[in-house]
């Protein structure tokens, strides 16, 4: 999970992450690394300053397809989602 | 994946949600894994209604009873009737932390039985007992280390917590490692040293054999036969 650190994730949120996680889902992602990456990099530079929050909460949402998960948050204007995402993540379940 | 969902007693708003964002939790479990661990589910009072709460159904039957069994000792398992996701949580993690705030008198209930949300998060509790007139957070972590006992559980889930400066792929590689089927080869290795063993006992009691050949042996023998006086020894006056 290092690639995780290219994202400015620190070595206590990982270990967090894999101590939480089912199995599973931790293995899921390791094998789709590059789509899991793929999908980070669109929220980083789209400006979604709590990434790793929205990861860490919504990992297995990060194993979408690229162009659905992109379908997603492109729907909105970018400012605004930015916005609402840093007050409350739990708004990912609506969009 | 239909079945799946269709297994999910969720509203249409939430299967909704599955479809568009979480499917892939559904993609790794089998129907007849997601029955079972359903069934558990519902037989200890935990019902998934979110689409975000199916990642616990990626964990096995198992994993989940085992969980159940360890805060069932302190009968708080109403942490998962309240929030099904905490099933994800690393339950010695939760359980030292309710033992450690039962044992300072700490409140980590809310009036209406949810849990506050220290118990959970690591930087919260490191605040939370950092605050704590009891103790600081170095004897706290030392204390938790001692603690608790819990038959068979305790050590094999805390070696897995990580440290402080982990590399955390070679925890990987070392969890990865528990979880493969080992090389046969190694097997047949340990199989072989038995064997080897086995064969070197055997000579030796060939070497015994032959060592008593010509010796017979009394099978009856008399207390007479014990007295000193029997083998040449006096009696003390």
């Amino acid at each position: 999970m290092k690639f995780l650190e290219k994202y400015d994730f620190n070595k206590e949120e990982i270990a967090d992450f894999l101590n939480n996680s089912p199995k599973k889902l931790i293995d899921a992602i390791k094998d789709n690394k590059k789509l899991v990456c793929e999908n980070i990099n669109y929220l980083k530079e789209l400006g979604v300053t709590n990434y790793q929050q929205i990861f860490l909460e919504y990992y297995d949402m990060f194993l979408m397809d690229h162009s659905n998960f992109v379908k997603i948050f492109s729907k909105y204007e970018p400012q605004d989602l930015i916005e609402k995402l840093k007050k409350n993540i739990k708004i990912v379940e609506y969009l | 994946m239909r079945d799946k969902l269709d297994l999910l007693m969720l509203n249409n708003d939430e299967k909704l949600k599955i479809e568009e964002k979480f499917l892939a939790t559904l993609s790794l479990i089998s129907c007849e894994e997601l029955r079972e661990v359903q069934a558990y589910l519902q037989k200890e009072g935990v019902n998934i209604t979110k689409a975000r709460e199916i990642k616990v159904l990626a964990n096995s039957k198992d994993e989940i009873a085992k969980k159940f069994s360890i805060l069932n000792e302190i009968h708080e398992t109403d942490i998962y009737r309240n929030d099904a996701t905490m099933i994800n949580r690393n339950v010695i993690d939760i359980y030292k932390k309710i033992q450690y705030c039962k044992q300072i008198g700490k409140k980590y209930r809310r009036e209406d039985g949810t849990y506050e949300p220290f118990l959970f998060s690591e930087k919260l509790w490191q605040e939370a007992v950092s605050k704590s007139p009891v103790m600081n957070i170095e004897e706290v972590n030392t204390h938790l280390e001692e603690s608790p006992k819990i038959e068979g559980l305790v050590k094999e889930e805390v070696k897995s917590e990580p440290e402080e400066a982990i590399d955390t792929d070679k925890y990987m590689d070392i969890k990865e490692y528990n979880n493969q089927n080992h090389d046969i080869d190694e097997l047949d290795a340990k199989t072989t040293d038995f064997a080897t063993i086995r064969k070197e006992l055997e000579g030796q009691l060939a070497e015994l054999d032959a060592l008593s050949n010509g010796i017979e042996f009394n099978d009856e023998i008399s207390f007479a036969d014990l007295e000193p006086e029997s083998y040449g020894m006096g009696r003390a006056s």
